[in-house]
């Protein structure tokens, strides 16, 4: 096996790149190594054999074809100079594009890992950063319901369901009113902890998280689902109650287990 | 009348001077088809391709940055569209490829016929991006340097992959019986 400097010192040879130090080099390995010396020769003359080729003359249509093909007119030019130009040419380069592609993976996998499996997801204590913005919405197809409240009077039409899952529980609601309500899920600090809240649609700040409390404001609280995380075995239900104004219209209570 | 600089020559093309990429043409159309039929080794599509390199360098004229060799440039759209080209048809059958080397040979023609024919089945043997390297360093006697830019590839990356195909091809004209 020839050692890869030999190799290479070879080809810049060939090149005619090598110093004369470097030439010196490679002709005392080569006078001490007769597989090396070969492997040399044939190189050189395989390069000897490329220039046997010569170029060919394009065929003579050629040249009247291509100007045929082309409708000649002004063109504005690029900006090249400055460094606009050097900006541009960059995200044009193969290299930015490759890096850029590589990049966007990346991202892409970071978005759907913090979609699908965030690790901090319980670590968010500052509950009230959390109010009214779409957040997290957890997947329950798999899951089996524990509770299930159907409520319709006075106009609203509301539904209330939870889901166990590996110290989670879920409570899905979705409440719809002809006109402005409050509905508020409370549950026992000490057994769940809040910890995100998932929603389909909704407005900004129709929805708040305060001392415990999930207070959605609104007519229409679109389907969301709040997640708690037990603390121990929540023994206590979650209630959810309905205001209009400051009256209660409609309490329920949800099972955790 | 002073040789105008290939830049030069751009500008005016840019202004829609017809005679400037003429003189372009004229200067580089060689080379070009040269370039596309070493690597996919059909006179028909070699022209094709050359055709379709100067079309598609009249359509960017505009984005061509004048701090590079303006051939470099249009060499690598050269490449690029040839190896494009390779791949969606990938291995070219050998026709008569007496159309393409003849007339360089430097021997007794039949035998130098069958020489170049070998040489020619052993390069189109080559995987094309060793196959390019052997065309633009060999045939058309490009820097390391100038290899790198138009192929888009760090120096160090064009000479391993010289090396290695020229390894190659001294391999298959071993095998051809071409070189004993």
């Amino acid at each position: 096996m020839m050692e890869e400097r030999y190799v290479e010192l070879m080809n810049k040879e060939i090149d005619g790149l090598n110093t004369p130090s470097e030439s010196h080099d490679l002709q005392k390995y080569l006078n001490s190594t007769s597989e090396a010396k070969k492997f040399f020769d044939d190189l050189q003359r395989t390069v000897k054999a490329l220039q046997g080729v010569e170029e060919k003359e394009p065929p003579s249509y050629l040249r009247n074809h291509i100007l045929n093909s082309i409708k000649f007119e002004p063109t504005t030019r690029a900006s090249q100079s400055g460094w606009i130009g050097r900006l541009a040419e960059t995200f044009q380069s193969r290299s930015f594009r490759r890096y850029a592609l590589v990049f966007a993976s990346g991202l892409c996998v970071g978005v759907l890992f913090f979609v699908f499996a965030n690790p901090w997801r319980e670590e968010l204590t500052d509950t009230t950063k959390l109010s009214g913005s779409m957040s997290l919405f957890p997947d329950l197809s798999h899951l089996q319901v524990v509770d299930s409240v159907h409520i319709e009077s006075e106009g609203i039409d509301g539904a209330f369901k939870t889901y166990w899952n590996e110290g989670r529980v879920f409570v899905e609601f979705e409440v719809k009113s002809p006109e402005h309500v409050r509905v508020e899920l409370n549950s026992d600090p000490d057994e769940l902890v809040f910890g995100s809240i998932g929603r389909l649609a909704g407005t900004e700040g129709d929805v708040n998280v305060t001392q415990g409390k999930i207070i959605f404001t609104g007519v229409n609280s679109d389907r969301s689902i709040v997640t708690f995380s037990e603390v121990g075995y929540a023994q206590r239900p979650i209630e959810g109650r309905i205001y209009k104004g400051d009256s209660l219209v409609r309490s329920v209570t949800l099972k955790a287990h | 009348m002073p040789e105008l600089h290939d830049k030069d020559l751009v500008k005016r093309c840019l202004k829609g001077d017809q005679k400037a990429f003429e003189m372009l043409l004229d200067r580089y159309q060689k080379p070009i088809y040269n370039v596309a039929l070493q690597m996919v080794n059909n006179i028909d599509d070699a022209a094709d391709l050359t055709q379709t390199v100067f079309i598609k360098a009249y359509e960017k004229l505009n984005s061509y940055n004048d701090r590079y060799k303006f051939y470099s440039w249009l060499y690598r759209i050269a490449v690029n569209t040839s190896l494009n080209f390779v791949e969606k048809n990938k291995r070219q059958e050998l026709l008569g490829d007496r159309d393409v080397l003849q007339g360089s040979l430097v021997e007794d023609e039949l035998e130098s016929l069958e020489r170049v024919e070998k040489l020619q089945e052993a390069i189109l043997e080559l995987r094309p991006e060793y196959r390019i390297v052997i065309v633009l360093r060999h045939f058309h006697d490009l820097s390391y340097d100038e290899m790198g830019t138009i192929l888009d590839i760090p120096e160090k990356t064009v000479k391993s992959r010289l090396f290695a195909a020229r390894q190659m091809l001294k391999d298959l004209l071993l095998k051809s019986g071409l070189m004993e």
